[in-house]
């Protein structure tokens, strides 16, 4: 791990490396234009100007898999208060009458978990080492975990548009019967 | 000026890379997240759709009001009642009704939309990788904001849930 770069140390590393990165790189003075040429030349890049190269690559994917992490904690919260909400409702009213609330706290349930072992995974793909590279097998196992939450998602949906449609055309047939 | 080659030697039998782009992935690894990204790819298919039809909703609904609005009530029969009777609603009520309508149809929408764009990234990412293009970190990227939309969703149907159950 190398100390954080100058600027003018990077530029000519992000041309080659990132194209949506390139126009915000200051244009090099002549000196430096000279010392890109004789670099070159000889063909031998200085290793510690790589590294910053590598590490700006592994910026971004960084900083993906991080806003990843920070939706995913959100939904999980969002998704255990309408768990807790629901099953309030279930204890307050006895079991009368809650038959959507206890589906709605039920669902909710089973989507917070693989939401957060979703997080956890993700979160850790950044954290193999000191200079942490990006973990593959994390990476797939987290994502793994996310097709349960849209499993079940998914089902839920097809399943209230389902019954959705089906209400409709019942009551659309009942009206026009009468 | 030589590549940086962005690969980094496994450790622990993992694989390790310094980019997402060129993550190595087993194809175990690759199996995973294709599942991932068909199923994600119909949940989204699925929430266009219902956004659509909550839209929909809206639109009848405003047109219901205002057609209603612009006639004049009939004076009721004696002999037959009508059917059904929703009672009073208040123009502000209504609004309001159409207005969550609207947010809620276009929230759903839009994540569908997000949830579609980031399962076809992934999908690219396994099957048509192309060099230089960051299919991985942009999938990851769209299912950030369509988890953030998600979860704006859900608050808003806990804070209904929560709302009705202090009405109660």
């Amino acid at each position: 791990m190398t100390a954080e770069p100058d600027e003018r140390e990077t530029a000519p590393f992000l041309l080659t490396t990132r194209a949506g990165e390139a126009s915000a790189a200051p244009t090099p003075s002549p000196e430096a234009a000279d010392a890109s040429a004789a670099d070159e030349r000889t063909s031998s890049a200085p290793a510690g100007s790589e590294e910053v190269a590598l590490e700006r690559l592994d910026r971004g994917g960084r900083r993906a898999v991080r806003r990843l992490v920070l939706a995913l904690v959100l939904e999980a919260l969002v998704l255990a208060s309408l768990a807790g909400v629901s099953l309030g409702r279930l204890v307050r009213d006895g079991g009368g009458a809650a038959g959507p609330d206890a589906l709605i706290g039920a669902v909710a349930l089973v989507l917070t978990l693989p939401t957060i072992f979703g997080a956890y995974e993700l979160a850790r793909v950044g954290r193999a080492g000191s200079t942490p590279p990006l973990d593959a097998r994390r990476l797939a196992r987290g994502v793994g975990h996310l097709r349960t939450l849209f499993i079940v998602k998914a089902t839920v949906l097809f399943t209230t548009l389902g019954l959705g449609c089906f209400v409709f055309s019942l009551l659309a047939a009942l009206l026009t019967a009468l | 000026m030589s590549s940086p080659d962005p690969t980094t030697p496994e450790r622990e039998g993992r694989a390790l890379a310094r980019d997402l782009a060129s993550l190595p992935l087993d194809p175990k690894d690759e199996r995973a997240i294709d599942k991932t990204a068909r199923w994600m790819g119909m949940l989204g298919r699925f929430e266009v759709l219902s956004g659509a039809l909550v839209l929909l909703l809206a639109v009848v609904l405003s047109l219901g009001w205002g057609f209603s609005s612009m006639t004049r009530p009939e004076v009721e029969s004696e002999t037959t009642p009508p059917l059904v009777r929703l009672g009073e609603v208040s123009s502000l009520q209504m609004a309001i009704a159409i207005g969550l309508t609207i947010v809620v149809g276009g929230l759903v929408l839009r994540a569908g939309i997000l949830f579609t764009d980031a399962a076809e990234d992934l999908e690219h990412h396994v099957h048509a990788k192309q060099e230089g293009v960051p299919y991985l970190e942009d999938a990851l990227l769209t299912l950030a904001r369509a988890f953030v939309l998600d979860a704006l969703l859900l608050g808003l149907v806990t804070l209904g849930l929560a709302w009705l159950g202090s009405l109660s």
